[in-house]
């Protein structure tokens, strides 16, 4: 899981400049005696000399070759990362004269890591993608197998063997050099850095709650008793901090590994399955259960659940809501305060496991669209230059000069004759790594391990909200709570291994596929006949044509342009959708025909048909809330007798707002320390969970935005249409001693019935597609085991961009508007009985 | 207010139900309200209060908050705050009471009498740009360049910097408070030199090397283990006895050796050490270290001389590795403070300068002038960002232009021919506009990225404009509204013989200005928050819009200045709204049945 916002912050370094980073050559200096080298290269005129060199005045030779890179540090950063890679860059440049480094299009989008792993698939498929790709361990067997990445053998053999066992240590090898799609072994790709995933405690926290701060928790028994003694919830302080959501699995396989159990297992023919319902996952599933909803009391005398907390992503710096976390370590350079920050083995059960790690590396492959032999080559020169003992020196020079030395591993100190900085050196970090590498396991990288951690969140996930596994664990009854959790891992694990290899006896798969022929047949069948219908309703309705309308010519011309954009931007892509649908489509380009594989497929797939269900109520729940809210707030508005265009104006507000803000603003109130909590805490309850990880209320929490942001925006058009309602109506029903409801029920709502109908329907067919804010506020959890805010909108996205299955998505979209189809052919009718008033 | 009853106004059930719309209101208001306010909050603030979510900003209440801001902006880092208080400092909200309060005032009339003191005793205050918070003084240096050199061509040329625009200035490193930082001689630092000694004397943040002193000892282990006794100041010269060993041992190894001053002896130690080391030849050492001096004896170790950063170097190894430390002298604000105390407050001559309290004297002071800056800081920032981008502004405005212009175009032309000339298949063609509202976008979104790229459109204007150039909906609703404009008009402006295109601007655009607005600004709106797509189908970034760039921006920058950033993206689409509501509301068209 390295792509991840802190691995991201700790490894990678955007080039905000997208900049093409010139060759130079150095001039104006002495050429230094190797004597005096280390002392001048201390100086910081060299080090500005490094970072700003007259870039200028490079000669743009020919011959030059231009190497598109997936990232470039930023040049002008002051933070020292990013300084040590642009000195690592420049050195480059300096070494290859001929080369000019270019940092790929586009930008790097933060957020969840589904999107991050979009992107290089978006510029693989529009032919930008960068010559020099970043991969990660569970995204490289996509890679591979898709052919995005070309063998790097021939350079590989260049390399001295007992270098590359440096930059390749064995627990790593095996993600590197691997099965190509051609049946034989190959180098795929580069290690950049090498990181183990270790606990990490903070010290002051530690020493606030009475802890020895260099004392970590050894045992998981320990790791519960001190996250109970650091936690305070009305303080809104925990003790141990796991990520939550659909990548919660990753901290939870660390425990698996500790306890000696593996998630993945492999033949060592490149086959992978699951392994999710092992002695060993249960036992580390009891006891993340225990470490997050286990009662206790905590120092203000009320009894909370859980001592963990469970939210996104953050630093164990940024914020204090956190005392102990899992976190990556480099081998170069450690990046925090060892003073502020402690490293410390994985806790392990005591008598049943060992401490255990995940070790990961970021790592870069070669494009496989690179043709030319002199780029190519260009490309692996920049690639093996990233981790060469050249290159270390220079980071390790960076951060010595700026005062970073005792954030270097001692042994590159050592290595590079900075003797003198040893003292500072903090040795504990490097002894827990040492430790950690030996006996860790590297994060799954084989067939569809990229949604290995998708799927083994989901019962973790479950397994939390429970009711039984609770009720057991309640009673401390382990037994119990060990055979529950046994039961959720089991399905977990059945439905996992259907879906990442669904295999199924022929006789069952004929008549699938007989059922799909049958749901096609209807489907177009009845689209044809919607189509049928509709042309003669609209021809029954069409109007009588213009007297002297002789010039056919004009309105062709007039129409010319919009006919074309919608057949053009909207039914070609549609019928190439079509198209896909039918196809076992590659991003790459090839397509086999599968014929309605994928149609059956969307047809018998029970968590479809959950997302079916959790649409529908959804849609139900905005229909109720979302549609009718505008209504009632445009009441209210032309009752109000002073203060209309005011009111109007602030509830138009969070239209004005970036949807990005709506959501950051929300996801911040649903927080345990959020608004939300602070209100209910005014009252005297107290809640200490994240609203959005609930079960129950998750749904409901994702709406409220969509309703609130909605309501200002929405109810203009009902204001518009009240005025347009004859005062004379109301006069009449006053008179006939009709009272205000009366008035509301049998003259403003008849009126405005067509709006309503059309807006309805809009709102229902809108609704059921809908997928961004939910993917923004839930990624459609929490998952007991099927996701509670999953709508098909957003499993279609997951299909398409994260399991990369566009033909099956296709599919999905067109049983989508199949299901729609009723409510299409009504609107459409609807809309050929209106004409328009204009408001006033 | 039709539902009301017109009479009976007065009756209390009436007044009643007017009060209970007015309280529904004003709740749903303060929730409309409340996030803006958050946002607005969160847009002032710095890195002390930035996890504080409040409406109004805590460090305009609260004095004690008001100072750890300050004391940010001064210090940039917690190592700095450390030192400056001489204990380590976790975070920058929770300060430590300043100690020695009451010396304030001797230490105010000391650093008087420092009106040309060594460039290395202090910092610029305010001198950050850490995550985009560029601070007064750092925006104060690169206006400055920029006004001197006009362009940043001519930057480039003058410095030997390679910055494509004003926003990659990277300032200036100046931090002689770690061990390896050394001064240099090049054009930028004399000019950033002079710049640091132009500033006023409330800008200068000074090196505390006795809170240096006191962080070293918390990590030397004679110090932990008890062997070497704690002391809180660093003396001139090296003390007698086990003081003396951590004393040395941070001189030489932990303290800036521009702090470190030779005696004549240890400086004649230094000329010997360099005429050694160069075999006695003086010419040898000149082209090695660029040094242009005419004989050993020459070498003075003054502060000047140490700018050549060669030489410093070969002085600071001196200091570590060779010279006795009884040759040592320590020169920084402190020892000259405790000098002048000594003449004047005799009880005051072994203490520390009260650093942090004479900081919290200058807040006292500088007050008004720091808040304007903290309110205002953020907006300059984003402000500056951007308008250094122009090529961005005239990308929005080409890219709003064009899609407005479209919209404008295209829709009515279609409404036109479908509503004047009452083609037969008129209801075809406006299924054939609205069928595609069935299906989900995600599925096309695939497709459409293939077409462009087919179409070479990727990197154009065009791949922006072209495929949301036709909206159904729209033709539909504008066709509706030209259904309703009489056909006589039309009927006595043919017979007074004018064309198509006359009547097409002159009646049919012309009364339909309100409806136009509505849609002009959908496709203001869409075109000016459009960043997503634009990412994926516009890499290059000669293509971007002021969107795109503040998207950018939030991806490294400071919460506090993305959140500046948004209040900032937002203005256009409130004050379009808030000034043309009027004729929006006018636009809206409703349907009704026929």
């Amino acid at each position: 899981m390295v792509a991840t916002t802190s691995h991201i912050a700790m490894c990678r370094h955007t080039n905000l400049h997208g900049a093409i980073i010139q060759p130079w050559h150095r001039t104006g200096l002495p050429a230094p005696r190797a004597e005096y080298l280390a002392m001048a290269l201390r100086s910081l005129r060299n080090l500005l000399l490094l970072l700003f060199a007259p870039l200028l005045l490079a000669a743009a030779g020919r011959g030059d070759v231009t190497v598109t890179v997936h990232d470039l540090p930023r040049m002008f950063m002051l933070d020292i990362a990013s300084k040590a890679e642009t000195a690592v860059v420049q050195a480059f440049l300096r070494k290859y004269p001929q080369v000019r480094l270019k940092r790929a299009a586009g930008l790097q989008i933060g957020g969840g890591s589904n999107t991050l792993d979009m992107i290089p698939l978006m510029q693989i498929a529009g032919d930008i993608a960068p010559d020099v790709l970043y991969v990660n361990f569970r995204m490289s067997d996509t890679y591979v197998a898709s052919g995005f990445l070309q063998p790097l053998d021939e350079y590989v053999a260049r390399i001295p063997a007992a270098e590359m066992a440096r930059r390749v240590p064995p627990s790593i090898r095996d993600v590197c050099y691997r099965l190509g799609p051609d049946g034989r072994m190959h180098w795929y790709t580069l290690p950049t850095s090498r990181l183990v995933r270790v606990l990490s405690w903070r010290r002051d926290l530690f020493a606030r709650a009475g802890l020895d701060p260099d004392r970590p928790p050894r045992t998981w028994d320990e790791l519960e008793a001190f996250s109970r003694k650091l936690c305070d919830p009305s303080k809104n302080r925990f003790g141990m901090f796991f990520i939550k959501g659909d990548i919660c699995s990753w901290d939870f396989a660390n425990l698996v590994w500790s306890r000696g159990g593996d998630i993945v297992a492999t033949d060592g023919k490149g086959h992978w399955r699951p392994l999710f319902n092992t002695p060993e996952a249960v036992d580390a599933l009891a006891f993340y259960v225990r470490m997050t909803c286990r009662w206790f009391t905590a120092p203000d005398g009320k009894r909370y659940r859980g001592s963990a907390l469970r939210d996104t992503y953050s630093d164990l710096t940024t914020r204090d809501d956190k005392a102990m976390m899992f976190s990556y370590l480099d081998n170069r350079m450690n990046i925090y305060q060892p003073e502020m920050i402690g490293f410390a083995p994985a806790p392990y059960p005591e008598g049943k496991g060992r401490s255990r790690s995940e070790i990961n590396a970021a790592m870069v492959g070669l494009f496989a669209g690179v043709k030319d032999p002199e780029q190519a080559r260009a490309a692996f020169d920049y690639m093996a230059f990233l981790d060469s003992d050249e290159a270390n020196a220079i980071r390790v020079k960076v951060y010595i000069q700026n005062g970073f030395g005792k954030f270097v591993n001692p042994d590159l100190l050592e290595r590079f004759g900075y003797r003198d900085y040893l003292k500072q050196a903090d040795m504990e970090w490097l002894r827990v790594y040492k430790d950690a590498l030996v006996n860790g396991r590297s994060e799954p990288h084989g067939k569809n391990c990229s949604v290995v951690y998708r799927e083994l969140s989901k019962p973790v996930e479950e397994a939390i909200n429970d009711p039984q596994a609770l009720a057991a664990l309640d009673r401390g009854d382990e037994a119990a709570l060990h055979a529950r959790l046994k039961q959720i891992l089991d399905r977990a694990q059945a439905e996992t291994a259907r879906r990442m290899y669904g295999t199924m006896p022929p006789e069952m798969a004929r008549s699938r596929t007989r059922m799909a022929w049958g749901f096609l047949v209807l489907a177009f069948s009845g689209f044809g006949a919607a189509t049928f219908y509709l042309l003669r309703l609209f021809r029954r309705e069409a109007p009588a044509p213009m007297p002297g309308a002789a010039r056919r010519l004009m309105p062709a011309l007039l129409l010319l342009p919009a006919v074309g954009t919608v057949a053009l931007w909207q039914y070609t892509p549609l019928l190439r959708g079509t198209l896909i649908a039918f196809q076992d489509y590659s991003i790459m380009g090839d397509a086999r025909f599968a014929g309605v594989a994928n149609f059956s497929s969307v047809l018998f797939d029970p968590g479809f048909w959950h997302a079916t269900g959790v649409t529908l109520l959804y849609t139900t729940l905005y229909m109720v809330f979302g549609f009718l809210s505008p209504i009632g707030l445009a009441l209210l508005l032309s009752e109000v007798p002073r203060g209309k265009v005011f009111f109007r104006t602030i509830f138009y507000l969070p239209a004005v707002l970036s949807g990005l803000v709506v959501i950051f603003l929300w996801k911040s109130f649903y927080r345990p320390a959020g608004l939300l909590n602070a209100l209910l805490g005014g009252l005297g309850i107290h809640v200490t969970a994240n609203w959005l990880d609930s079960p129950a209320l998750a749904m409901a929490s994702v709406l409220l935005p969509i309703i609130w942001a909605g309501m200002g925006p929405g109810c203009l058009i009902y204001l518009a249409a009240f005025k347009i309602i004859p005062e004379e109506l109301y006069e009449a029903a006053e008179l006939e001693g009709a009272g205000m409801r009366a008035k509301v029920w049998h003259v403003t709502l008849p009126s405005i019935r067509m709006l309503i109908r059309i807006n309805a329907i809009g709102a229902f067919i809108g609704a059921f597609m809908s997928s961004d804010m939910i993917f923004a506020m839930t990624g459609g959890g929490p998952y007991t085991p099927y996701g509670a805010t999953e709508v098909v909108g957003l499993q279609l996205f997951y299909t398409a961009f994260l399991y990369l299955k566009f033909g099956l998505a296709n599919a999905m979209a067109w049983v989508l508007g199949f299901m729609l189809l009723g409510f299409t052919l009504l609107q459409l009718k609807n809309l050929s009985r209106v004409q328009f008033r204009a408001g006033k | 207010m039709p539902i009301l009853p017109a009479i009976g106004r007065k009756s209390p059930k009436i007044r009643l139900v007017i009060a209970a719309i007015y309280a529904l209101l004003i709740l749903g208001g303060v929730t409309m309200v409340y996030p803006l306010l958050v946002m607005l909050s969160g847009s002032v603030k710095g890195q002390a209060d930035v996890e504080q979510m409040d409406a109004f900003p805590e460090f305009l209440r609260s004095p004690k908050l008001r100072f750890a801001r300050f004391m940010e902006d001064r210090y940039g880092t917690l190592t700095n705050l450390s030192s400056a208080y001489g204990r380590e400092v976790m975070r920058f909200a929770e300060l430590p009471d300043a100690p020695g309060a009451e010396r304030v005032a001797l230490l105010q009339a000391f650093l008087r009498t420092q009106d040309r003191p060594p460039d290395h005793f202090y910092w610029p205050a305010e001198s950050g740009n850490v995550q985009s918070m560029q601070l007064r003084n750092f925006r104060l240096l690169r206006e400055e360049l920029r006004a001197e050199c006009g362009s940043v061509a001519e930057f480039n040329r003058r410095y030997g910097l390679p910055i494509t625009t004003w926003n990659d200035f990277p300032g200036v490193l100046d931090n002689p408070a770690t061990k390896e930082f050394s001064y240099e001689r090049s054009a930028l630092y004399d000019r950033y030199l002079r710049f640091k000694r132009a500033l006023p004397a409330a800008d200068r943040a000074w090196v505390n090397v006795d809170g240096l002193y006191v962080l070293a000892q918390e990590k030397m282990a004679g110090v932990k283990s008890g062997a070497w006794p704690r002391r809180s100041i660093l003396a001139e010269k090296m003390p007698p006895g086990r003081e003396g060993k951590s004393w040395a041992e941070f001189v030489k190894h932990g303290l800036n050796c521009l702090f470190v001053r030779l005696d004549e002896t240890g400086l004649a130690g230094f000329r010997a050490d360099l005429s050694r080391r160069f075999g006695g030849d003086v010419r040898k050492m000149n082209a090695l270290l660029e040094t242009r001096y005419a004989s050993f004896a020459e070498i003075g170790g003054t502060l000047d001389e140490l700018r050549d950063s060669a030489l410093f170097t070969a002085y600071t190894q001196y200091i570590t590795d060779r010279c006795p430390p009884e040759r040592l002298r320590v020169d920084a604000i402190n020892t000259r403070y405790r000098a002048y105390a000594a003449e004047r407050r005799p009880d005051a001559a072994q203490t520390a300068p009260p650093i942090a309290a004479y900081d919290h004297a200058v807040f006292e002071a500088t007050h008004r002038a720091w808040l304007t800056e903290a309110l205002t800081r953020n907006y300059r920032i984003v402000g500056g960002y951007v308008t250094v981008y122009g090529r961005a502004v005239l990308n929005t405005v080409a890219l709003i232009g064009l899609s407005v212009l479209a919209a404008l175009l295209v829709n009515p032309a279609a409404a036109y021919a479908l509503s004047r000339f009452r083609l037969r298949n008129t209801y075809s063609i406006l299924m054939f506009f609205l069928a595609t509202m069935a299906f989900p976008g995600a599925v096309t979104m695939i497709p459409n990225f293939l077409l462009l790229k087919e179409l070479h459109l990727l990197n154009t204007y065009w791949a922006l404009v072209l495929p949301g150039l036709a909206n159904g909906f729209s033709i539909f609703i504008l066709k509706g509204f030209f259904d309703s404009i009489p056909q006589e008009m039309y009927e006595s402006a043919m017979l007074d013989g004018a064309g198509e295109w006359v009547m097409f601007w002159r009646f049919t655009m012309a009364l339909s200005t309100p409806v136009l607005a509505l849609i002009a600004l959908g496709a203001f709106t869409s075109a000016y928050s459009a960043f997503m797509f634009a990412l994926i189908i516009c890499p290059d970034e000669k293509m971007w819009t002021i969107m795109v760039w503040l998207y950018q921006l939030q991806q490294t920058a400071h919460q506090s200045v993305i959140f500046a950033a948004l209040v900032l993206a937002a203005l256009p689409t409130l004050l379009i709204f808030i000034l043309a509501q009027r004729v929006i509301m006018q636009g809206i068209v409703v349907p009704i049945e026929k």
